[in-house]
């Protein structure tokens, strides 16, 4: 009986652990399903090779962004100043491009403000325990002003010629930001998956005492969270003025719906610790595929912030579980005050 | 006999922040002195027009400041303010384009609001979502409904709109959007103070483990704060509406962050459990001042942005210094 018990512990443990790692990467499936229903709602359309080849380049950028975003809400932190830092470096690359300097120098001065504005947010989360959301709404207030600022306010339209080659650069049949983005999520999962700070990104996550105690560097943990987001937001919103030939002062909304929606809808935790950054790719590219069905659908583009609203209320809830007792205990309160009106 | 306790802690924080004595007050001393420099550097700024003109557009935050406290005081935060009062001018200047009168069609605004707050009531307990990721969902359908209904467009009033009356008018020289904000702070303090349910959402913030374990309904009360705020929200957007004459379904932007940081600047703690509504309106004011400030003082209205961002920082730094959990 012993030898069963042992031999039936030894068939199973793999096999669960093998069921469990496939539901941690159930995006894709979800991912797979969404692109069939799409097919067939927009009859055979979004799946022309040509709209796929678009929606993967314009998911790019806000993937780039959601990688970053994904290691923050890992520790169980939040980054609303993704979207400030996406157009206020986007904004500086693009003037001092077309300002005549070299574009490695205006791609380094972009970064250089996502890495200033993580560090603000790392050095105020991490060292002087400001609540994440107030520390980044702050920052996505102060990125957008100085972009205001910067530019007076006016859309920067002309850009040079080297600028817009990174939009529209190739490497044989792959895009530029696409390369861009297989680079950053290879060093991403080597850095979350094979190395301490990844552990320690996951343990601040869940435990942030206990990771002290555990002797982890908690507060060089977080900065470095938060200076990687700032820099992926950096890049990210660059990759989108180059791919676009414009760069906007103004925030757009839709933009930090599809960055924190992403990571979400790729199920990783709010609450820290569990998830992954390749399933944050998945989570973008859902929300991009649902943008593009209600494009080619002719559905109203007012509409698009609250279905992006929904999705991710959808998928916080799917992570979390429903809590039927509670819907239980109101129906019945309500029932029994309706009950007691009748007599 | 819970209420006894609640009193005690109320006591043990009093004492807490005395002990602190020059934090605690920095958060008022500060932006005086910030308003003290402008008005002995420019004249414009300490003229009556002015003030009259402040008063006219302080109201919406002063409102909107309020009904945040209530979310905040139990540990939350909401971020869907800024869209409710957006969806609501919305509402309401529909509402008496198509002709309804105005007591019924500011009621029906009012109602929105309260249906959003208990939508993100209902997502943050039911579906048991973080408060922030849920109202930015919410903040998300909500901005979308207003924009659909509207069209994307500014939606002018009937010429001869009752609505204009409330905006200017007002009783024995105080204006009605000031009495209304007062009516509103004193039935939110009364609420806070004397009310069970009231004094319960200082004991949910302070300690949520404690709450639940004494036996509070955590549900009941997680859904009255944020439908209060919600219903804050909508008496905001009416003001809102009455002062630019228009509904406006992107005019929302912005207010989140000034209504957070207008709450903590009033003391209202970001991590629960302490604040008043008292303090959260002159919160707003001295926020709006600084905002008025820099306006008047012809500084470019892009920094005046940059600067509330500083604000909402600096004022969430006090906070955790002042703050003994943290």
């Amino acid at each position: 009986v012993a030898e069963s018990i042992r031999d039936s512990s030894q068939d199973q443990t793999p096999r669960s652990h093998r069921l469990r790692s496939l539901y941690a990467f159930r995006i894709w499936l979800v991912l797979f399903a969404l692109m069939i229903l799409g097919a067939i709602v927009s009859q055979g359309v979004s799946a022309r090779p040509s709209n796929v080849m678009a929606v993967l380049i314009n998911s790019a950028p806000t993937a780039v962004a959601a990688l970053g975003q994904t290691l923050v809400i890992l520790t169980a932190g939040i980054d609303l100043s993704a979207a400030g830092v996406w157009v206020f470096s986007a904004v500086v690359g693009a003037s001092l491009a077309s300002g005549g300097v070299g574009l490695g120098f205006a791609m380094s001065a972009s970064l250089a403000i996502g890495l200033g504005f993580g560090l603000m947010n790392g050095l105020l989360i991490a060292v002087l325990g400001v609540p994440p959301l107030v520390t980044t709404l702050g920052a996505l207030s102060m990125s957008e002003g100085l972009a205001r600022v910067y530019t007076g306010n006016v859309p920067i339209l002309t850009l040079p010629a080297s600028f817009i080659a990174l939009g529209g650069w190739y490497f044989g049949p792959i895009p530029i930001s696409i390369l861009i983005l297989v680079t950053a999520l290879l060093t991403l999962i080597f850095v979350t998956d094979r190395t301490i700070i990844g552990a320690s990104i996951r343990a601040v996550g869940f435990n942030p005492l206990a990771a002290k105690y555990a002797g982890l560097h908690v507060t060089a943990t977080l900065i470095f969270v938060y200076a990687v987001a700032g820099v992926l937001a950096a890049l990210a919103g660059t990759l989108q003025a180059a791919y676009l030939q414009e760069a906007l002062p103004n925030i757009d909304m839709n933009t930090l719906f599809a960055i924190i929606g992403g990571v979400v809808v790729g199920g990783t935790a709010l609450t820290g610790g569990h998830g992954h950054v390749i399933n944050s790719i998945g989570g973008v590219l859902v929300i991009m595929i649902v943008q593009n069905l209600m494009n080619i659908l002719g559905l109203s583009p007012l509409l698009e912030e609250g279905v992006l609203g929904a999705i991710v209320i959808f998928a916080v809830y799917l992570n979390i579980g429903f809590d039927w007792q509670v819907l239980r205990t109101w129906a019945e309160r309500v029932g029994g005050t309706l009950v007691s009106l009748k007599r | 006999m819970l209420a006894e306790h609640v009193a005690s802690h109320d006591e043990v924080d009093t004492a807490a922040a005395a002990a602190k004595l020059p934090f605690g007050h920095i958060r008022w001393i500060l932006p005086l002195l910030a308003v003290a420099g402008f008005a002995a550097v420019d004249r414009n700024f300490r003229s009556y027009g002015n003030l009259e003109g402040f008063i006219q557009s302080t109201g919406v935050l002063i409102v909107l400041a309020m009904g945040q406290s209530f979310v905040l005081l139990i540990g939350g935060v909401d971020l869907s303010v800024g869209a409710v009062v957006a969806l609501g001018s919305v509402v309401l200047a529909s509402l008496l384009t198509l002709g309804v009168p105005l007591p019924l069609a500011v009621a029906l605004t009012v109602l929105t609001g309260f249906a959003v707050g208990l939508s993100n009531g209902a997502a943050v307990h039911l579906l048991r979502i973080p408060s922030f990721i849920a109202t930015f969902g919410v903040m998300g359908v909500a901005s979308a409904a207003g924009l659909m209904l509207s069209g994307g467009n500014r939606i002018g009033l009937p010429p001869g709109s009752p609505l204009r009356e409330l905006a200017e008018g007002g009783i024995a020289g105080l204006p009605y959007q000031t009495m209304l904000a007062l009516g509103l702070l004193a039935g939110g303090t009364f609420f806070l103070r004397n009310i069970p349910v009231g004094r319960h959402l200082y004991a949910l913030g302070g300690n949520p483990g404690a709450a639940r374990l004494s036996g509070l309904n955590v549900g009941r009360l997680t859904l009255f704060a944020f439908a209060l705020s919600g219903l804050y929200s909508g008496f905001a957007s009416v003001i809102y509406t009455s002062r630019i004459i228009s509904g406006n379904p992107i005019g929302g932007t912005g207010l989140n962050l000034e209504s957070i940081a207008a709450a903590v600047i009033g003391g209202v703690s970001l991590f629960g459990g302490s604040g008043t509504l008292l303090g959260a309106c002159l919160g707003a004011i001295l926020y709006s001042l600084i905002g008025n400030a820099l306006t008047i003082s012809n500084v470019n209205p892009n920094i005046t942005e940059i600067v509330g961002g500083i604000i909402v920082i600096i004022a969430g730094l006090i906070n955790v210094i002042t703050d003994k959990r943290s």
